[in-house]
């Protein structure tokens, strides 16, 4: 699968606070993509420098194949998202906003169309209604429908459950895993809540403090027999074509510095082994624990540290 | 660009706080018209002064329809930079105090375009409520009060002076008025429109500019040399008042008024042009914040 | 042109035997001729000249009623008309209940010599202190009047005679009187500065106000309008 996001070396701070600090991944077309993190962790201003919102501090963005700085509406126009809240014209009814944003997003949508997707969301008969007289989960259905209304290929959804009631939560999960079944949309998810990564995503990403944790593909990830080893040793080289003829793949490397990589627990020891049989000196071996402890962690330290 | 003014419009258009300008605007001429139609003769003795005690005048029809206008928008022209911030002060700042901002922005239109649009739309809103101001304090005016020869009081410098325009010179000053009075309203969009641009909620930059107008209007006013000659010739607002000076008559060598004439035309001029350099400044000035802005709201 | 004739044939005896009348005397005759003209009804131009006003020439008709009745009305409904202007017909100073006339000696003025009679009012309380006025004796015409007045201050009229000389009445007459300084209180104009004002001038003086007043036609002792007066 060809990547549809990549996001390489990005920071960004806010005077001396940092809120991104070289974060770098990657979405593949298809992909229902989950951000994890606690609230704050940097999940929304990298969402927000994906749509041009924020200026990057450094690093590139790179959608479709094209850099955000330069092709900013070609992105866009192919791109759909609500973030944090489900904002609208709240004097203007369901209709007219959808009509606005589409017309927005380029598009001339009929009548038709336009019902058409406001039916998807399950807001027809209300589309007369203005905004604020809505629910919270209405609001949310028609965010959907206006991130939707042009038919991006790439959706992007910042804590779409917040604020939403258990069955609001469920329709809006029914809608997404709809949205990339059925029409096939790349969907990049954020939240704070591992659970609905898992329910949803097939790969993810945790950021913490404006840093990257770990990037990977959820069952793997959440798989509790694995771990994310992390090696430091000055001959990154010998060490990453030794490991690799293991036949194990290599997530992440610096030159001279570290590889990281999965393994199960159990298989630690033996690679150890093997490295100092090579003479590869090791400064550092560190293996994380299970991803969900970790980031349970993460949210609540006094209860997991 | 023409698409994304039309849904500008349409959302003006469909906000009620719209139309409280509009109100305000129908109402504050309608007391007008109802005060000089009961007891408009004190106003011309206020004005007259001992004017009287030498000249026979028919005050009745001095208080006509152009006379009638002109009263109004001495004291609405002062109003309305306040429903112009009302509306311009909120384009950028009211889509971000309602999270619209972002959705906004998330679309494939450029920051420029959307200060662009949002300067237009609050441009066609100021021209609309000039011509509702032209409908009902010009038009009705006349239909109320008749039409007659103008007097314009005015004070310049030490002197004071009545000017006397025929009836048949003046119906194109009001169209010059019109026209300036839009530039100079303008003025004050594009500078609630760049205030707007640095707020996360309305109100801010409609005090922001109504604020401004009102500082540099009192002190355009203070009559002291030193602020006559170094500092009113730099605040914009000396020249919002500019629409007078179509009604300021040429006169020939004996005092005679020249039909058809503007005593300093050069003076309009630029004024009009200081009136253009802060627009094009401003909004100038908001498109490069807005495009430079991180949008957190 | 009979009536010229008659009219220098009536005139002639009078003007020749005026020079040696008492200055009593010629304002009598001065006085006759004025009355000869019980109404009239004169088209004329104001060209009003006071510094703070600029107006337009203004189109009137004056209407006349002896013995002392005068309208200025104007064509159009907004014109400034001289108050003082009322008083333009000089009849009106040799009317009232009574004056005395005292002989104010003579002055040569546009190379003619002209008597001066100065006029007091019997009537104490009359608002006219005393009227100066500069007689042209050949042709029995007031050329120049002064009047000072309790209330209104002086003024002064030069008069010009030309087709209506027989009967007394001008066509051109300049009125000359004072106005008082124009100031508006400042902050109701709000008045755009163009960068024009004249320089302060420490001058809180009453000025003097002219009016020009060129009359092009009289119809003389006909019928008026009703409802004039």
């Amino acid at each position: 699968m060809p990547a549809i996001v990549e996001v390489q070396h990005l920071s960004k701070k806010f005077g001396t606070f940092t809120a991104l600090d070289d974060i770098s991944f990657s979405v593949n077309e298809g992909d229902v993509y989950g951000f994890l993190g606690q609230n704050g962790a940097g999940k929304s201003t990298t969402i927000r420098c994906m749509m041009s919102l924020i200026k990057p501090g450094s690093g590139s963005i790179r959608i479709f194949g094209l850099d955000l700085a330069t092709s900013r509406k070609k992105i866009l126009s192919q791109t759909g998202a609500i973030i944090e809240r489900p904002d609208m014209y709240k004097y203007l009814s369901a209709f007219e906003n959808l009509s606005i944003f589409a017309r927005m997003s380029g598009i001339k949508p009929s009548r038709e169309k336009l019902l058409q997707m406001l039916t998807f969301v399950g807001l027809r008969n209300r589309e007369s209604d203005k905004v604020k007289t809505y629910s919270q989960g209405m609001k949310q259905r028609l965010g959907i429908a206006i991130s939707l209304i042009h038919d991006p290929r790439l959706v992007i959804f910042d804590e779409p459950a917040n604020g939403l009631d258990p069955q609001g939560i469920s329709d809006i999960r029914h809608l997404i895993l709809r949205m990339s079944r059925e029409q096939g949309k790349t969907v990049i998810l954020s939240s704070h809540l591992l659970s609905e990564i898992e329910m949803m995503a097939n790969r993810m990403i945790i950021i913490d403090k404006g840093k990257k944790i770990v990037e990977g593909e959820v069952a793997k990830l959440l798989d509790p027999a694995r771990s994310l080893v992390k090696l430091q040793t000055p001959e990154t080289e010998r060490a990453h074509s030794f490991i690799t003829g293991k036949g194990i793949r290599i997530s992440e490397s610096i030159n001279g510095e570290y590889l990281q990589f999965e393994l199960n627990r159990n298989d630690i020891p033996a690679l150890v082994g093997g490295l100092c049989q090579e003479g590869i000196p090791i400064r550092d071996i560190h293996a994380m624990h299970s991803l969900e402890h970790y980031f349970l962690s993460l949210t609540n330290p006094a209860a997991h540290g | 660009m023409v698409e994304l003014l039309r849904i500008e419009l349409f959302k003006i258009w469909k906000r009620p706080r719209t139309y409280i300008a509009f109100a305000a605007i129908t109402a504050i001429v309608l007391i007008f018209q109802f005060a000089f139609k009961a007891d408009g003769i004190s106003y011309m003795n206020l004005l007259l002064q001992n004017v009287q005690d030498s000249f026979e005048l028919n005050k009745i029809k001095a208080i006509n329809g152009y006379f009638m206008c002109y009263i109004i928008l001495n004291t609405l022209l002062i109003q309305v930079p306040i429903l112009v911030a009302l509306i311009a002060g909120d384009a950028i700042s009211g889509e971000a105090n309602m999270g619209t901002l972002r959705l906004m922005l998330t679309k494939p239109v450029s920051r420029t375009e959307i200060i662009l649009v949002k300067f237009l739309a609050s441009f066609i809103f100021t021209l609309l409520l000039l011509l509702w101001m032209a409908v009902t304090a010009l038009y009705l005016s006349l239909l109320i009060f008749g039409v007659d020869d103008m007097l314009i009081f005015r004070v310049k410098g030490d002197e004071s002076q009545i000017m006397q325009i025929t009836k048949d010179d003046i119906m194109w000053r009001y169209y010059a008025a019109f026209g300036y009075a839009a530039i100079a309203l303008t003025v004050i969009a594009a500078l609630s429109l760049f205030f707007s641009v640095f707020a996360e909620n309305s109100i801010g930059p409609i005090v922001a500019a109504v604020c401004i107008v009102i500082v540099c209007t009192v002190i355009s006013n203070i009559d002291v040399p030193v602020i006559e000659q170094h500092v009113k010739p730099y605040l914009f607002t000396s020249y919002l008042v500019g629409w007078k000076g179509f009604f300021y008559i040429g006169t020939d060598p004996s005092n005679i008024p020249i039909k058809g004439s503007i005593e300093n035309w050069a003076s309009i001029r630029n004024s009009l042009l200081i009136l253009l350099a802060h627009i094009v400044i401003l909004v100038g000035a908001s498109a490069w914040f807005f495009n430079r802005k991180d949008i957190l709201s | 042109m009979m009536k010229f004739l008659f009219l220098i044939l009536f005139l002639g005896p009078l003007t020749i035997s005026s020079r040696s009348q008492s200055i009593n005397q010629l304002v009598e005759a001065v006085k006759a001729k004025l009355d000869k003209v019980q109404s009239y009804q004169a088209r004329a131009k104001i060209k009003t000249n006071v510094s703070f006003l600029k107006v337009p020439i203004a189109n009137v008709t004056v209407y006349f009623k002896g013995p002392n009745q005068i309208k200025i009305l104007s064509d159009k409904g907004v014109s400034f008309i001289p108050k003082g202007a009322m008083s333009i017909n000089t009849g009106s100073l040799l009317e009232g209940s009574g004056y005395t006339v005292i002989d104010g000696g003579k002055e040569r003025m546009d190379g003619r010599d002209l008597q001066i009679a100065r006029i007091l009012p019997n009537d104490e309380n009359s608002d006219v202190v005393l009227s100066t006025l500069y007689i042209d004796p050949v042709n029995l015409l007031v050329r120049k009047a002064r009047t000072t007045t309790r209330e209104n201050g002086t003024y002064e009229l030069e008069l010009s005679y030309g087709r209506y000389s027989n009967y007394g009445l001008p066509d051109k007459l300049i009125f000359s009187f004072n106005v008082k300084d124009y100031k508006l209180p400042k902050g109701i104009t709000f008045d755009f500065d163009d960068g024009n004002s004249p320089k302060p001038t420490a001058k809180n003086t009453p000025q003097k106000g002219k009016a020009e007043i060129i009359f092009s036609s009289y119809q003389i002792n006909q019928e008026l309008p009703p409802g004039i007066f």
